[in-house]
């Protein structure tokens, strides 16, 4: 009897005959050669078995194989909600986002910067008109941002018409007049100016084009206003308007405006110690936030990742939105992030057997969001958060509650305990990959 | 859901179906594209990976031939095995690996990829057969490795390696026997 051969048909899975069967049996009860060969073939068998299953192509090399054939990567079987390039689109336009606000965001300092720009100017005995030299000459949406954060004497000015050159040249005469600051400060502050102006100019046009839609409109000239306007956008900063030169009319209002900034320069002047005053609350002039946020979320039952679906690797376990302020404490908006979900399912082996299989794809997932926020008197801002939205996968869901602690008007960083979940469909069932974790972030408020 | 029914209708369609959807329009092309992928990318590579000594040789046979396999479905034919033809471009491109090797690898230090140990429990047991199908001869391992890896028949085998039946089943007995040998000394060790 041929043992070898008939342990080949079993392994083979060939039905043995009954007494070729008991003869492969009773060989095995008594011979230890041959119970080694046949563990050695089963080891074998099921070391292949796993050595295939194992053998699923790391993520690279599938982006090599998509790549070069110029499809998108990462194939899992299910289609794609957004085209190929939204993920490095999308990290484009949050980029570019994100760069807005953080620009945006320096009203202070760009107000110093033209105050001490014009205040230099009257030290020298020149008028106060915005010196070529200095940041306020650069363009009228500085000394707009001047006014718009500081306001007249430290009030806070909600932006408008007027004329914010006038308003900030008189306050900063009276700071002048008291020698609030030291030249070398100035000469800060002009480097400051430097610096602003360069970063300006590295934004380029875009950004200047997207700060001028918040920038007041300044109504048409005509002959009714024209004068006002003239006053507004050209006169010098220490020249007084016309009283009354113009009729009282809608056409006048920002001259107007104008007289009453004027009128506030009258008074006291704002304390030694601090030129700028208190600073007062900022309300957004836009009603929207860019939160950025990191994610550290876990399953227990995690595997190491092999597969991507549009990975773009600085942006894996993040997520940014865009937030609409729509009613006290109510905001609404969109987010978009990047994480892996685990994922379990049952599926088929080369041989139609049932396995599990296991594997950890990382997601890109788009929602809309809500988000209530609870004013408090301290810095803490208590918020639940909702999200619905989905991956390519399917439809994804996520809670958090948290807290924002306020840094400054502007901006806030928060910290929230989160659980989230994405769903996904192998064959006709579905299955979900809960994860729960902690999440954290930056959000700036314009 | 909409995309439930794009995963089904494409698990149904057979290999034949989506090796001719590969001429049709880029996202039909695509799909069916990723569908073949999925379906034998893991095999395709462990199979370069056993024929192969050197796994970046073996990572690099499984890219071009997938890569192959979608330019040659510009090509009119009628594929009705399209599993045979994607092992079969992978084995002649491991063959011409080989043949650029003919002074051989030594066979030390052979070790196993990445993937396709570190997630495994079995990471010894799997070292140990990977060593003895690497001192496999080629035609012994390609056999052994179509049947008892890959799961072919004996006679998709043949006709992949253009030889007949019972000469496979010969290599295939003989390479069993080869490895049991070589596992043979730690094999009351292993379970």
């Amino acid at each position: 009897m041929d043992y070898d051969q008939l342990l080949n048909d079993f392994l083979d899975g060939i039905p043995l005959e009954y007494p070729a069967e008991q003869h492969l049996f009773a060989a095995l009860q008594t011979s230890e050669q041959l119970r080694n060969d046949l563990r050695g073939s089963i080891l074998t068998l099921r070391a292949a078995t796993l050595d295939v299953a194992a053998g699923a192509p790391p993520a690279h090399i599938t982006d090599n194989i998509f790549n070069a054939l110029g499809y998108d990567d990462a194939p899992t079987g299910a289609r794609r909600l957004l085209p190929y390039p939204f993920g490095t689109v999308s990290g484009f336009v949050a980029g570019l986002v994100v760069a807005f606000f953080l620009f945006a965001q320096f009203p202070a300092r760009e107000s110093t910067v033209a105050r001490n720009g014009l205040r230099s100017t009257a030290k020298s005995g020149t008028a106060l008109t915005p010196d070529a030299s200095s940041p306020a000459a650069m363009g009228p949406h500085h000394t707009e941002r001047n006014a718009d954060a500081r306001g007249v004497n430290g009030r806070y000015s909600p932006p408008g018409p007027m004329s914010a050159h006038r308003v900030v040249g008189v306050q900063n005469t009276s700071a002048a007049a008291h020698g609030a600051l030291a030249p070398s400060t100035n000469e800060r502050a002009f480097a400051n100016g430097a610096e602003v102006e360069r970063l300006e100019r590295r934004l380029g046009a875009a950004l200047t084009a997207l700060r001028r839609l918040r920038r007041p409109a300044i109504p048409p000239a005509s002959a009714s206003n024209g004068p006002a306007i003239l006053a507004q956008t050209a006169a010098p900063i220490d020249a007084a308007p016309e009283p009354r030169s113009v009729p009282a009319t809608p056409d006048s209002v920002p001259t107007m405006r104008a007289e009453r900034a004027y009128a506030h320069t009258q008074q006291p002047a704002v304390p030694l110690d601090d030129p700028l005053g208190a600073e007062p609350p900022r309300k957004p002039t836009l009603p929207l936030s860019v939160e950025l946020r990191g994610i550290a979320s876990t399953d227990i039952r995690t595997v190491p990742s092999q597969l991507r679906i549009g990975t773009v690797p600085l942006e894996q376990n993040t997520s940014i939105g865009v937030y609409y302020h729509v009613d006290e404490g109510d905001w609404v908006g969109v987010e978009t992030g990047q994480e892996a979900y685990y994922q379990r399912f049952e599926d088929r082996d080369v041989s139609g057997n049932i396995i599990q299989r296991e594997q950890d794809p990382t997601l890109r997932w788009f929602g809309v969001g809500y988000k209530r926020i609870i004013e408090t008197p301290t810095g803490l801002r208590p918020f639940a958060h909702a999200i619905v939205g989905g991956t390519l996968l399917g439809p994804a869901g996520r809670i958090a509650l948290g807290t924002y602690y306020h840094i400054n008007p502007a901006l806030s960083v928060f910290g929230s305990l989160e659980l989230s979940a994405t769903t996904f469909v192998h064959g006709s069932t579905w299955g979900a990959s809960p994860k729960y974790g902690f999440s954290y972030g930056l959000s700036l408020t314009y | 859901m909409l995309f439930g029914k794009h995963i089904e209708e494409l698990h149904r369609l057979t290999d034949a179906e989506l090796f001719a959807r590969l001429r049709q329009g880029r996202s039909e092309a695509e799909a069916a594209f990723k569908e073949l992928y999925r379906r034998h990318a893991a095999r395709v590579r462990a199979y370069c990976h056993k024929v192969l000594d050197r796994h970046e040789d073996a990572d690099d046979v499984f890219q071009e031939t997938f890569i192959r396999l979608h330019a040659s479905a510009r090509q009119e034919r009628t594929m009705t095995n399209v599993v045979g033809f994607i092992f079969r471009i992978a084995r002649n491109l491991c063959l011409n690996v080989k043949r650029r090797r003919t002074s051989g690898e030594p066979l030390d230090g052979l070790e196993l990829s990445e993937g396709f140990e570190a997630s495994l429990e079995n990471g010894e047991l799997l070292r140990l057969i990977a060593c003895a199908v690497e001192r496999l001869d080629l035609h012994l391992r390609e056999a052994f490795v179509l049947r008892d890896y890959e799961n072919f028949s004996y006679e998709e085998i043949a006709a992949l390696l253009d030889t007949t039946i019972p000469t496979v089943k010969s290599r295939v007995r003989r390479a069993r026997k080869k490895v049991r040998a070589i596992l043979a000394p730690n094999i009351s060790e292993l379970d």
